[in-house]
């Protein structure tokens, strides 16, 4: 073993006020490449601290030497890399075999630590120094940066993508009642829910039910279930966990940590890499208290401990925390702590009761009969030693008279309780100070959110469970929080929130290295307000969020600003009250994106194509050469799968009004088996889609739309038909039917040879529609393209998508028909000059700037975006979409680069491309429209810094008259 | 001109193809038997979860004012049917969506017979071909794949047999019917290959496994 693991801690084989519970096997893990043995089911700091490993970590700023405190997966001190994940919670995380445990926050060790005279030097510089210095000459910051960023942060991130396909759950629970925590309280509340017929969720962050009744051997008195009179409380709970866990309506959650509660009682838990969303009717909160932080002269020394940290060491995993204790109290709870401590081998060398001495409580006289040596009214002023503690100093409460020290090894602070009020505060409502019972408190809650147990206050288990059940029958009737009731005798006063003994190194928070002295120091820099005292300081910021120092710094804020205690105020506490990673909170790809797929997808990813996202499309972005792609389609024949395209059917008796209404054409003269290209507007007038609008058979409509654009188009028009009181079926045909363009000057030749229906120019002239069979197969044909070429879309059911592509693929054999993706398309219609809504538009484009005027008839009476598009047209266009060329040799901007006027700036390129057919650039621009005349010369501005001059034409480049199109 | 009867193809095909399930013809379409082994894929009826392709079933919407009398043409209990509610029998079950929207699904290759039952009714009618796709979850575990992938609280105390619910399943909009022994899963086709794969990805910690029609034949039986 080396030297740097102490030999004071040791596994203990019996105690004699427990049964200590058999090791359920053994493991071996590593801890800084040293391999070490673990008990099965035992956290990792338990296992390392059972290993005689003492030292776990250094600190956020200063890089003091810190050990295990609360033993209850909260603090900072814990934090270590787990099998390359950084910041896991040893006293959290189960220990597993063959897991490779390492610290971190230190270099190259936490025993000798190279940045440990951060401890010695960061207290030199002003408060806050990260803030204020190294700004001076300028150009230092980019170094300091560096540096800070360097020494800054816990942990280092895995870049390796080791952990890239872990995975990560996502689960939904809908329990009638959701339960947090399972001391005395949530399992009576779990128990009256069942009784009252509820199914019930029980969430319990540690690996075991019982909560702190788990390490208590007090007997339980005047409990309102008779059977649990006069049993240690441990046994208690095991008797009443007996009960529950065969009940078929109850749901445990082991090892689960309840982040955050939302509005509807939506509850965030995660357990490992699993994340549950919990949606419960109604919620307990049970999760019980943490022992109150004590701030003193280097309260933050390894060897400093909590009561129920070190209960549980003893108790749960059987080790003996130190070899000699100094036990700090404030309250009879102490004496049971020293008493197991005593019971495990540790020498109590002096219980140290802050209270004056008075008629000794039985538990003292227990004590005392053990010999241990009992100092009243005095507490604790500081601790020293290198690496831990070594000695104590003890003094008055007040921190002004010394009294004595005692060397020790372990300090146990058991000095009550403060409640765990980060789930209850989500409600909304602050924590604020209780007076009576000396504690921070949330005293309303959200309907349907009940709060039970140590969290309103300490009490013995018999009133802990009636709590429990008055909460958990009310949240199972659905009736009002019970009130919450403490004796007197149950409450544990507060001790001083800072025993001021001098020294500069009290602990507020041990997560952000944060003393007294500099809280102090940010006070009288002018943060005086809690909420801007924490960003400043960063209190309460760090790994345990507050949970560990809200009281502490609550009551400091108070009393530094010379407020009253009844002043104190928590600061806002919000999720996640635990860490947690963002793989849980994203989950992996399928749970977040759907993905569309034609039904010939398979055949195109057989094919080699690449693929583009398309909205959630995955379109064929191209077969391997766009450019050979766009040629054959020039040349000879090309098919595109449109499947993607939108699709709506609209009948009945006032279909044209309607789409006089939504739409900005005319559309009465639209004949029986004819198209015509269409454009959509909002109601601001701005263009927003195109497509086709195809009168099909007598009164039938089919209107496509843009890929991109379905959805909100098929949502517009149902909006618009659920306020108009028009007859109009209208269908989502979208998935219904898959779509093939077949474009190039083979078309026709090809696609009569299998149609029975005459094709000639005559009979099925450019712009016609009409249905027909293609091989069988019910078909809607319509003369329309994007390519320029004489083109046949063809759309049917989907169902025939794959077999239909098949087909036509090896009936085009002949006619050599390439298969075509959107990278050639989007070449065709460029050297076209058509555009694509979305990509050369954008929220500010109006149809008359656009160049598609010719799809609006402002005469008519009232139709979406008549008012704008009135006004867009008196103001006359102030820039114009054109076409445009490039000479041979320039080369090809990129999409979206500037067109300039020496220097000026008047447009920019929407799409770019260069040209197989022409041998030159060709692309659709943006330009003021002074610039906008046919034949003038426009300046592109390349991205290398280059400048090319494109001609602005009429139409697209490629056949301006559309002799091919209409062929 | 000679006519090549084509092969309908539901959306998984390129999965079967993938996994290299035994498929059938049925009704002209291309379909899954079984995919590995039916021993095992019955097994896990019993024991875990199943997920299979019921996507060549006949799918026709009918809506409209007169969609409930339309229904009960083809069911008379469709008449006085609660919204989001169904009757089923082995070979139809009727879903009402709305007010005057109602799913009915069929027999595979029996969408004709059932249109003629509506032919002369004022009502809108969408025969869906394969425009949806259709997967169906059973096995003694199916709740578990829920659970991990819808964010509604299907419990069945609420959501029972014969039950209709409009959700998200994986961010995709489906149509669930749930009878006593299955969860079908109505959906736009676009999404089937997406969505199976998702529920295959969360159903793996319970150890669901893809299985065909021998296994789960198509019936539409809600059941007690």
């Amino acid at each position: 073993m080396p030297k740097l693991f102490t030999a004071t801690v040791t596994r203990i084989d019996n105690h004699p006020d427990f049964s200590l519970a058999d090791p359920a096997g053994e493991l071996t893990f590593r801890f800084q490449g040293h391999q070490m043995r673990a008990r099965r089911g035992e956290t990792i700091a338990s296992a390392l601290f059972a290993n005689g490993v003492k030292l776990f970590s250094r600190s956020f700023k200063y890089h003091r030497p810190r050990g295990l405190y609360a033993c209850q997966g909260q603090g900072p001190e814990t934090l270590v890399t787990v099998d390359h994940t950084p910041n896991q919670l040893a006293d959290r995380v189960v220990v597993e075999e063959g897991m490779d445990v390492r610290t971190q926050n230190a270099w190259p060790s936490v025993h000798f630590d190279l940045m440990a005279p951060a401890n010695f030097l960061v207290p030199l510089l002003p408060n806050g120094f990260y803030y204020k210095m190294f700004h001076k000459p300028r150009w230092a910051w980019p170094f300091f940066e560096k540096l800070l960023r360097r020494a800054a942060g816990l942990g280092k991130i895995d870049t390796t993508g080791r952990d890239v396909h872990a995975r990560y759950e996502k689960c939904h629970k809908f329990p009638d009642v959701c339960i947090i925590g399972a001391g005395p309280a949530g399992l009576a509340a779990t128990a009256a829910a069942l009784e009252k017929g509820m199914r019930v969720l029980l969430v319990e962050e540690n690996e075991r039910l019982g909560g702190h009744c788990l390490h208590t051997v007090t007997k339980v008195e005047a409990c309102q279930a008779d059977s649990l009179n006069g049993l240690p409380e441990h046994e208690a709970v095991g008797r009443l966990i007996t009960k529950l866990r065969s009940h078929d309506r109850l749901e445990v959650l082991l090892g689960t940590s309840a982040f955050g509660l939302y509005e509807d009682n939506l509850i965030a838990a995660q357990r490992g890499r699993e994340f549950f969303k919990i949606r419960a009717q109604s919620v307990v909160l049970a999760p019980g208290a943490d022992d109150r932080f004590l701030v003193f002269e280097n309260n933050d020394k390894p060897g400093i401990m909590t009561a129920r940290g070190v209960e549980r060491l003893i108790a749960l995993d059987a080790i003996r925390p130190g070899r000699r204790a100094v036990v700090v109290i404030n309250y009879d709870g102490g004496y049971h702590t020293a008493k197991l401590l005593h019971g495990a081998g540790t020498q109590v060398a002096a219980v140290v009761d802050a209270r004056p001495s008075a008629s000794k409580s039985t538990p003292e006289e227990e004590v005392a009969a053990l010999g241990i040596s009992i100092h009243h009214g005095q507490t604790i002023h500081s601790a020293s030693g290198w690496r831990g503690v070594r000695k104590v100093r003890l003094g008055s409460i007040d921190g002004q008279s010394p009294f004595g020290s005692i060397a020790c090894d372990l300090v146990v602070l058991a000095v009550g309780y403060q409640p765990r009020l980060n789930l209850l505060s989500m409600g909304g409502r602050p924590p604020v100070w209780d007076l009576e019972r000396q504690i921070l408190r949330v005293r309303e809650l959200p309907p349907a959110v009940y709060a039970a147990g140590e969290v309103n206050g300490h009490a013995p288990f018999s009133h802990l469970f009636r709590e429990g059940w008055n909460a958990g029958e009310a949240a199972a009737m659905g009736e009002t929080d019970p009130p919450s009731i403490r004796t007197k005798d149950e409450i544990i006063p507060a001790l001083p929130a800072d025993i001021a003994s001098g020294g500069s190194n009290h602990f507020i928070c041990k997560c952000m290295d944060v003393t007294r002295k500099e809280f102090l120091a940010s006070i009288a820099e002018g943060f005086d307000q809690i909420e801007t005292l924490k960003r400043y300081s960063g209190v309460g910021m760090g790994p345990c969020q507050g949970k560990t120092c809200h009281e502490v710094v609550a009551r400091l804020a108070a009393l530094d600003t010379g407020l009253e205690d009844s002043d104190a105020l928590a600061t806002t506490m919000r999720p996640p009250v635990s860490p947690v990673t963002f793989g849980v909170l994203a989950g992996r790809a399928h749970h977040l994106v759907s993905e569309r797929r034609t039904a010939m997808h398979d055949w195109h990813a057989r094919a080699g194509a690449t693929f583009l996202n398309a909205g959630e499309w995955k379109r064929p972005h191209s077969y391997g050469d766009p450019a050979a792609e766009a040629e054959a389609v020039r040349k000879g024949l090309g098919i595109i799968d449109v499947s993607t395209l939108g699709k709506l059917g609209l009948r009945g008796p006032d279909v044209l009004d309607f789409l006089h209404f939504v739409l900005p054409g005319s559309y009465r003269k639209l004949r029986e088996g004819r198209v015509r290209y269409k454009t959509i507007v909002g109601e601001d007038g701005v263009l927003f889609d195109d497509g086709t609008l195809s009168h099909l058979d007598p009164g039938e409509f089919y209107l496509t739309t843009t890929t991109g654009n379905h959805g909100a188009i098929l949502s517009l028009f149902r909006w618009w038909l659920t306020t108009l009181n028009l007859k109009v079926h209208l269908t989502n045909l979208g998935p219904v039917y898959a779509a093939v363009n077949l474009s190039g000057p083979s078309a026709r030749t090809f696609l009569q040879e299998l149609v029975e229906r005459d094709l000639s120019n005559e009979a099925f002239p450019y712009m016609s529609c009409g249905r027909t069979e293609l091989s069988g197969v019910p078909v809607m044909l319509f003369r329309i393209g994007f390519t320029g070429e004489l083109s046949y879309e063809v759309h049917f059911p989907s169902e025939f998508g794959e077999s239909m592509w098949e087909f036509l693929m090896s009936r085009g054999k002949p006619y050599n028909l390439k298969p075509f993706g959107v990278e050639a398309q989007r070449i065709l219609r460029l050297e076209k000059g058509h555009l694509l809504p979305g990509v050369d538009t954008d929220a500010l484009s109006n149809p008359y700037e656009a160049g598609t005027a010719f799809t609006i008839r402002e005469q008519k009476q009232d139709f979406v975006g008549k008012a704008f598009l009135a006004d867009f047209k008196e103001r006359g266009a102030e820039n114009r979409l054109v076409p445009y060329q490039l000479s041979p040799t320039d080369p090809i901007p990129d999409d979206g680069v500037s067109v300039q006027d020496n220097g000026r700036l008047i447009g920019r390129v929407t799409s770019s491309r260069f040209s197989p057919a022409l041998g030159r650039g060709v692309g659709l621009a943006w330009v003021l429209a002074s610039y906008a005349e046919v034949g003038s010369r426009i300046q592109i501005q390349l991205a290398d810094g280059r400048k090319v001059r494109g001609e602005v034409l009429a139409h697209g480049a490629y056949d301006p008259e559309g002799l091919q199109l209409k062929s | 001109m000679k006519n090549i009867p084509l092969l309908k193809r539901t959306p998984l095909s390129g999965i079967y193809e993938r996994e290299g399930a035994s498929c059938t013809q049925e009704a002209g379409w291309l379909i899954a038997k079984y995919f590995k082994d039916p021993a095992v894929e019955r097994d896990a009826l019993d024991r875990g979860a199943l997920l299979a392709d019921w996507s060549h079933i006949g799918k026709i919407t009918l809506r409209g004012t007169g969609a409930a009398d339309a229904a009960g043409e083809i069911d008379s209990r469709a008449r006085s049917l609660p919204i989001l509610q169904a009757t089923g029998s082995g070979k139809i079950a009727l879903l009402r969506l709305t007010v005057d929207e109602f799913l009915v699904l069929c027999l595979p290759g029996k969408e004709k017979e059932t249109l003629r039952k509506v032919a002369n009714r004022d009502v809108s009618v969408l025969n869906h071909h394969g425009g949806l796709g259709c997967l169906v979850l059973g096995g003694a575990k199916r709740d578990l794949v829920l659970e991990r992938s819808c964010a509604m609280n299907l419990s069945r105390d609420l959501v029972g047999p014969g039950a209709v619910v409009q959700t998200s399943v994986h961010s995709i909009n489906c149509t669930l019917y749930r009878t006593t022994n299955l969860e079908v899963l109505l959906h736009e086709r676009d999404y089937s290959q997406s969505l199976f794969e998702a529920l295959m990805d969360v159903g793996e910690e319970v150890g669901l496994i893809p299985t065909g029609i021998e296994v789960i034949p198509v019936g539409f039986h809600i059941g007690k």
